[in-house]
């Protein structure tokens, strides 16, 4: 008798329901999630993780090594460039080494495309058609979106909830609800219609928000962007202190991103003229795109030991000289400590709120 | 361009590209000034050009750069994505262009686009370095051919030699580094002047035939591989591990390739001794000399066991 295939992706901020739509639908293995990431997690990672590897290397890993505990063995990661296309070769011998018998599915093998993602689908699953594949494609598409509309219209309101007494924030409570839902969506059209639901729901929340509030935008490593545990529930606390948040970074901005770094080249003002690698593009031409927009200060976030976003430290650093905004570097590993990130951002905030006429961003 | 003097920078990519470089530059009758050898003025001024958690090598080639500028016209920075399908360089790497423009607004940078994806080919790459330079493309084709199979020549006597190197008796050491950390005067010089001094030889992970590499690393560990200096090394070790006494890994910190590859070789490997060095600014020869003492202690006691077992 076969073993029974029980596959898990990653805690990668929610978005591990979406690998969970596509590999129940397009391969029929049971999926389940790893359990939530803890201190534990963080620990085992880094145990069996080489020091200098960037930090999704060792939470991904810790992650696996709890799910292979609850009887995971088959893990998703999305490969493509940079290290994280090459993650799981490593991942994978130590995996082995521990004693779990396991196989990776990667999504994607060195070029992204919709077209090697069916290809990788296919030599697991040969009975899948192109047909059933597009079906849950069109799918996953609309559930990204959705998810990652609710989740910017949540960052940029939460802070102004009016019934601030609530023990989960409206706004975060209706989006929880919605990926509590959408699993069960039939297709595309069934999950647009849920979409809609709590899209009405989420801009029917009574909000208490002033005309000139203080905004803070997000650029930075995607990773550890949308991944509240690895960032220390940064954007939390933001909104607790009453901040706007403008993150561009989800999953679909991300989609699009790799497909369009000429045009991110020419909106960042002509500081950059290359590929840098990664997301590093997107960062610039974000942060110069929030600068036009009058943004009062940016927070750039990345793991450690990233080498694209360490490349474009040097170029925001000029951005930041020659347009005086604010920015603040943040570099997370396994180590760090939510304290220590709280203070800093309390600094930053205050700093900024000293910049603009008093308590104009309360009115 | 008359009399314009091109500054190249002793680092990074100079390594992989020397003979080329040099060697077109040469044809053209253009004057070219490299800087020297590592030492500790430029690495100082990389260091405090840097970011903080920059790789050290890349941190290295901000410090010729600094020495160059009040010393040439044009500092030459091309952009090197990848120098084939599949044969990509690291981000740092291809970033370099850029780093440079942002970190000295002032330098005048001479550089072109290598990038196959984009079909941005090395010869065309040459052709508009000669174009800025006020040559047409026939006499910068030429040129670049030119230089291109002298170097090939270089590298496949580099490689002839090697095979010599292996077939001799005496203790071998293989180094697995990235060339720009082998050779730079700051990191792995000192390594390989310890080896030459005790009479134990010294073998390279990248020095052998790229096609013959590729080909070890697909049949080792997949096609997947899309580093290329990676490739190459991966490839080499697989060639040559059985022939030598030990292994040293150099590295730099934080090195992204290597983070994960160097883990890949101490798994991977567990007949042979290894030892793993990684590299950074604070300055530690003596650390390093007494981990290579101890090493090569390993390897010699190793050797007098096997011959001893023979008798």
């Amino acid at each position: 008798m076969t073993q029974e295939k029980i596959a898990c992706a990653p805690q990668i901020g929610d978005y591990q329901v979406i690998a969970n739509i596509l590999i129940s639908r397009c391969l029929g293995y049971k999926t389940i999630k790893c359990p939530p990431m803890t201190k534990r997690t963080l620990e085992l990672g880094s145990r069996h993780s080489p020091d200098m590897i960037c930090t999704p290397f060792k939470t991904t890993l810790g992650n696996f090594i709890e799910a292979a505990e609850q009887g995971a063995n088959v893990f998703i990661m999305p490969g493509f460039g940079c290290r994280l296309g090459l993650y799981d070769i490593l991942q994978q011998k130590v995996l082995t080494e521990l004693g779990y018998d396991c196989e990776f599915v990667t999504l994607f093998e060195y070029i992204p495309t919709v077209r090697r993602m069916f290809n990788a689908m296919q030599e697991i699953n040969p009975s899948l058609t192109q047909e059933k594949f597009d079906e849950v494609f069109a799918l996953l598409v609309q559930v990204t979106l959705d998810m990652d509309g609710l989740a910017f219209f949540m960052r940029k309101n939460m802070a102004f909830a009016a019934e601030k007494n609530a023990s989960q924030n409206p706004l975060m409570a209706t989006y929880k609800s919605y990926l509590q839902e959408i699993p069960a969506a039939e297709d595309a059209e069934a999950a647009a219609k849920i979409g809609e639901k709590y899209r009405a729901q989420m801009e029917s929340v009574p909000l208490n928000k002033p005309a000139k509030p203080i905004r803070i935008g997000i650029i930075g490593e995607i990773y550890i962007v949308v991944e509240p545990f690895s960032n220390c529930n940064m954007e939390n606390w933001l909104a607790d202190n009453g901040v706007e948040i403008i993150r561009h970074s989800s999953l679909s901005d991300f989609a699009t991103a790799i497909f369009s770094v000429d045009e991110q080249i020419k909106n960042s003002g002509g500081y950059v003229d290359y590929n840098i690698g990664s997301t590093a593009n997107d960062a610039i031409s974000r942060a110069y795109e929030m600068i036009q927009e009058g943004i009062d200060g940016i927070i750039h976030v990345k793991p450690s030991s990233c080498s694209p976003e360490i490349t474009a430290m040097s170029i925001l650093q000029n951005i930041s000289q020659d347009t005086g905004t604010p920015f603040m570097y943040m570099t997370f590993d396994t180590e760090t400590g939510e304290a220590g990130v709280h203070t800093r951002l309390e600094a930053f905030l205050d700093m900024i709120k000293m910049r603009r006429p008093k308590g104009d961003y309360q009115q | 361009m008359e009399g314009v003097k091109i500054g190249i920078p002793r680092a990074l990519q100079f390594y992989f590209y020397e003979d080329l470089w040099l060697g077109f530059f040469k044809n053209l009758g253009i004057e070219t000034i490299v800087s020297p050898p590592s030492n500790k003025e430029i690495v100082k001024a990389g260091v405090a050009k840097s970011i903080d958690e920059a790789c050290f090598s890349s941190k290295i080639f901000i410090g010729h750069v600094e020495w160059l500028l009040d010393k040439c016209d044009m500092i030459f920075c091309p952009r090197i994505e990848n120098s084939a399908i599949r044969e990509e360089y690291c981000t740092r790497i291809f970033g370099l262009y850029d780093l440079v423009r942002n970190t000295f607004p002032q330098a005048k940078i001479l550089n072109a686009d290598v990038n196959y994806l984009y079909r941005r080919r090395e010869a065309n790459a040459f052709e508009k370095i000669g174009e800025q330079l006020g040559f047409d493309k026939e006499t910068s084709l030429a040129a670049y051919k030119n230089a291109l199979a002298v170097a090939e020549e270089v590298k496949a006597e580099k490689i002839a030699q090697q095979d010599e190197l292996l077939t001799a008796d005496g203790a071998k050491v293989l180094i697995f580094s990235h060339a720009y950390n082998t050779y730079d005067a700051c990191i792995g010089k000192e390594i390989t002047d310890f080896f030459d001094a005790n009479g134990i030889a010294v073998i390279h992970a990248d020095i052998i035939n790229e096609a013959e590499a590729k080909k070890l690393t697909k049949e080792t560990y997949g096609k997947r591989v899309y580093w290329k200096v990676t490739a190459q090394m991966m490839g080499g070790l697989e060639k040559y591990r059985s022939k030598v006494d030990g292994i040293i890994l150099i590295s730099t910190f934080p090195c992204g390739p290597d983070s994960l590859f160097n883990e890949l070789v101490l798994r991977e490997i567990k007949d042979k001794p290894i030892l793993s060095l990684v590299i950074d600014e604070q300055d530690a020869s003596a650390g390093i000399q007494t981990r290579l003492e101890s090493f090569t202690d390993i390897i010699t006691a190793k050797r007098k066991l096997r011959k001893g077992g023979a008798k």
